[in-house]
């Protein structure tokens, strides 16, 4: 049996003893804790990508501009006037001045804007961003691109473009025929195709459109071709020039 | 409130020496207590230890609706049962089979039991249920009431009024067998 000295250096001995093991243990804790937050946090991040894309996607819709319609950009958030139809008018040349509902009415139209982002990213191999505003309803098409010498990018996708635009294609060299598998006949012979030099400060964007033409709204429109393409049907292959290095935003108003 | 519980008062204030006071209050009874249940000095000195250490460790878990005698003999207690149902568990050897340092556990009960009457008292405790034989020690050694009992072996004052009727009962029966017939009721 100890005596008293003894046993109380025992104790305390003991107390110290237990309380660094305490501690020990919520040293553990803390730190299997912070694993499990980074855990958690990572995960977030991974499974919240596409949101943030989303996200990204839909500021750089709204910094999108016009350079012929400021409306186009003010509007792309507004989803009352998307459900109205807007009244569509032209001036002499053609452009529509009331595009509201053009950007507004497609936002919500996710299925089909992942529908035109398919299409557009297996035709364009050299955009990293895809975007096409469509109302299906009206049928109006705005489009924003960029490019420079390193990338073609086609901002801001939205709406639905359904079965109506059937492809876009960016060629940014004159190889584009062979890496857009664009047949040399669907082409109209009024149509000179462009030579390299052409690509040094320019690109070309294909959009065939299932449907008849009526309105061209965009000064770099170079031409619009009827042709067969695909099935039967007859589709529009509008042709545009666009500058590099610079955004260009043209819309398309087909019926 | 007694020497060992105005001691803790004062190591919780910061006098360290305060603790000493602590031990030296309980130090005995506690064993002596202890090695009733586990009947191994070596292993209630143990048990004793802990349960200080435990003051030391979790002061806050001493509340002021018990006395600080209570709380300890509450905690030794728990930490006595933990140890013989984990050597029944392990196959270990039972309680009742181990042997004390006769020499030792003499010298405490001399510290703890003053008086021949009482330590043939506390004899006869030995040979009846261990809970009875819990009870009456707490109350007629260590002086606790009935609701100090109550929270030493966490149950309710009415469970221990009754143990002790039925504890008193059963000592009767032993205490009649061994001759001894001065005792109060």
């Amino acid at each position: 049996m100890m005596n008293s000295e003894e046993f109380r250096r025992s104790v305390y001995e003991r107390a110290a003893e237990y309380k660094a093991e305490r501690q020990r243990k919520q040293r553990t804790a803390v730190k299997y804790a912070s694993v499990c937050v980074c855990f958690c946090v990572l995960v977030g991040i991974i499974a919240g990508r596409p949101l943030i894309r989303d996200s990204v996607n839909e500021t750089l819709i709204s910094g999108t501009t016009s350079p012929s319609d400021s409306t186009v950009a003010s509007t792309v958030a507004d989803t009352t006037s998307a459900q109205t139809t807007p009244a569509v008018t032209t001036d002499a040349t053609g452009v529509i001045a009331t595009t509201d509902a053009i950007i507004a009415v497609t936002t919500s139209d996710t299925a089909a804007r992942t529908t035109a982002g398919t299409q557009a990213t297996t035709t364009s191999q050299t955009a990293e961003e895809h975007n096409v505003y469509v109302d299906d309803s009206e049928l109006k098409y705005a489009i924003t691109f960029y490019g420079n010498d390193d990338e073609i990018a086609i901002l801001s996708t939205l709406g639905s473009v359904g079965s109506r635009i059937e492809r876009i294609a960016v060629a940014d060299s004159d190889e584009y025929m062979s890496r857009f598998g664009l047949d040399v006949s669907m082409i109209s012979a009024g149509y000179d195709l462009p030579d390299e030099a052409f690509f040094d400060s320019q690109y070309l964007v294909f959009i065939y459109v299932r449907g008849v033409q009526s309105n061209v709204l965009h000064d770099e429109l170079i031409d619009i071709w009827t042709l067969t393409y695909g099935a039967d049907d007859e589709v529009n292959l509008y042709l545009y020039k666009v500058p590099r290095g610079s955004y260009t935003t043209f819309r398309l108003d087909v019926e | 409130m007694d020497i060992g519980e105005s001691g803790y008062r004062r190591y919780l204030d910061g006098d360290q020496s305060g603790f000493d006071d602590v031990m030296n209050a309980y130090h005995d009874n506690l064993i002596y207590f202890v090695d009733d249940l586990v009947h191994n000095l070596t292993v209630a000195e143990d048990i004793a230890a802990d349960s200080f250490a435990e003051l030391i460790i979790h002061p806050k878990r001493f509340k002021a609706d018990s006395s600080l005698k209570t709380y300890l003999f509450s905690v030794a207690r728990h930490k006595a049962l933990d140890y013989i149902r984990a050597e029944a568990h392990h196959g270990g050897v039972g309680y009742d089979e181990t042997l004390d340092d006769e020499a030792d556990t003499t010298s405490l009960e001399n510290s703890v039991i003053h008086d021949e009457r009482s330590r043939r008292l506390h004899a006869a405790l030995t040979q009846i249920n261990k809970e009875y034989a819990t009870v009456l020690y707490l109350m007629y050694f260590e002086g606790m009431d009935v609701r100090e009992v109550a929270m030493v072996i966490k149950k309710n004052s009415r469970q221990v009024t009754n143990l002790i009727y039925r504890a008193k009962a059963a000592l009767k029966v032993v205490l009649e067998r061994e001759g001894l017939t001065d005792y109060d009721e």
